[in-house]
């Protein structure tokens, strides 16, 4: 056991930053202003619930709290509709009674970005493979407008805890919670969109400071682990999938391996499969298409990263997929 | 029943919930979309389904804060508002004396700003509280 432990703190030791970001900086634009952006809490970002409110009745709660001094400005964020940037003390937004009664959700703005690729329509049949804590399942909810199932499964009991607490807020009525693990979800239905935003090293949540606990856990077996359960996870949802159907991978993550390397892998399972355009314009760039030495399908070149240079939020990654 | 409660009571018309279905479980009633039965997922082990949204055990069944924070933006009756003073005293758990003079016995939305907050129930005048009281708790006091 004591080994053990000198051996993980040993691994862990390279994933103390910003040296361990060194290893992007062949395909990161503007390297240097990536890790001062990296280095910087993101912004406080609010979204309207618009299965409850409405847009004047958004935009009053803004103006009131502009004038009794809770918010010190308020701006509303571009390639994130409804999305609003508070400045403010974290923990005065989340006392907020008009958060518990759900008016909106505290989120970051990237995680917006695989709802918006998903494009999910009333009627429709949706799986949010790892719904926790629920921020992605109530926008789907909401573009869903009361219409269609989305199944919301999440394995771990007490993220599902926080899960069905944010769809409760969220007034959300068409979700039936599951507690699958994602890759044995049952195959006898096949849905016409998934979302996967699959568990991850979390490197683009990351901003603003290190812990021990990041270090500790982000060491190379436990990354190998995420990556085969990334894959495992990626080929259950494309058997669940209907033909022509959408999968939406994403992660917040900058690590190919858990990004376009898991697509190049999917891609060589399943020939077929398509990745295309996402259809989310922004200050997005492009997939990296080698890693390593290796050339990976061309195709994950649609894929999208989210730097917080670019787009001042967390680190994101996301791909559609058709099937 | 229910929803002829809901129109009498609150003012919501039965119009709003002709898209969507109750489901009785042993304690509560569950509001969720028609359409989600076109899509049958009953072979499935389903831990939570639809939004909870009356309490099954009153008599008249009690509509659910969460209820009320999603339609109660449609009812035409049966509405409160609160002042700040009130709103601290209704999530603390406390009753507001007088606040309802003139309304009849039963329950009632309680509004703050006219968003819905959650409910009530009106007893000789007063408002007792409804909504719970964990969450009423962990509201901050500060910017109501």
């Amino acid at each position: 056991m004591g080994l053990g432990f000198v051996y993980n703190l040993k691994m862990a030791r390279a994933y103390q930053s910003p040296e361990y970001f060194n290893t992007y900086k062949d395909f990161i634009p503007e390297f240097d202003q990536f890790l001062s952006a990296q280095a910087l809490n993101p912004p406080i970002v609010i979204r309207r619930n618009t299965l409850k409110c409405s847009q004047d009745v958004f935009e009053a709660f803004l103006d009131r709290h502009i004038e009794d001094g809770a918010f010190k400005a308020v701006k509303a964020i571009e390639h994130a509709p409804e999305c609003y940037e508070i400045s403010a003390e974290p923990a005065v937004l989340g006392g907020m009674w008009e958060h518990h009664v759900g008016l909106f959700y505290i989120m970051g703005a990237s995680s917006l970005l695989p709802v918006l690729a998903l494009d999910p329509k009333p009627g429709e049949s949706i799986l949010d493979m790892s719904a926790a804590p629920g921020g992605k399942t109530c926008l789907i909810a909401q573009a869903m407008g009361d219409s269609g199932l989305i199944v919301a499964n999440e394995p771990n009991n007490s993220r599902r805890r926080i899960l069905k607490s944010s769809l409760d807020r969220m007034g959300v009525s068409n979700a039936f919670i599951t507690n699958y693990l994602g890759e044995e979800f049952p195959l006898e239905k096949k849905f016409d969109r998934i979302l996967l935003d699959g568990p991850c090293s979390a490197e683009g949540s990351l901003r603003g400071g290190w812990s021990k606990s990041f270090d500790y856990q982000r060491n190379d077996e436990y990354r190998q682990g995420l990556q085969r359960l990334q894959l495992k996870l990626l080929k259950r949802s494309v058997e669940l999938l209907k033909d022509g159907g959408r999968l939406v991978y994403s992660t917040c993550t900058y690590d190919p391996l858990e990004n376009e390397v898991q697509l190049d892998a999917l891609l060589k399972i399943y020939p077929n499969l398509k990745i295309v355009d996402s259809n989310t314009p922004g200050p997005f760039k492009s997939g990296v298409v080698s890693w390593q030495g290796k050339k990976l399908d061309s195709q994950v070149l649609n894929s999208q990263r989210v730097y917080p240079h670019f787009f001042n939020s967390w680190g994101f990654f996301f791909a559609t997929i058709i099937k | 029943m229910l929803f002829t409660y809901m129109e009498e009571r609150f003012g919501l018309a039965r119009s709003i919930f002709a898209p969507f279905i109750l489901e009785r479980t042993k304690r509560d009633i569950w509001l969720m979309p028609k359409d989600v039965f076109d899509l049958d997922f009953t072979d499935f082990e389903i831990e939570k389904r639809g939004l909870r949204s009356f309490n099954g055990e009153k008599h008249p069944p009690k509509p659910t804060s969460t209820f009320l924070q999603r339609f109660g933006h449609l009812c035409t009756k049966g509405r409160v508002e609160l002042s700040a003073l009130e709103l601290q005293s209704f999530l603390n758990g406390e009753s507001l004396i007088g606040k309802a003079v003139g309304i009849s016995q039963g329950y009632i939305l309680v509004c703050r700003h006219s968003f819905p907050i959650g409910c009530g129930f009106v007893r000789d005048d007063n408002i007792e509280t409804q909504f719970p009281l964990k969450t009423g708790r962990s509201i901050s006091k500060q910017y109501l």
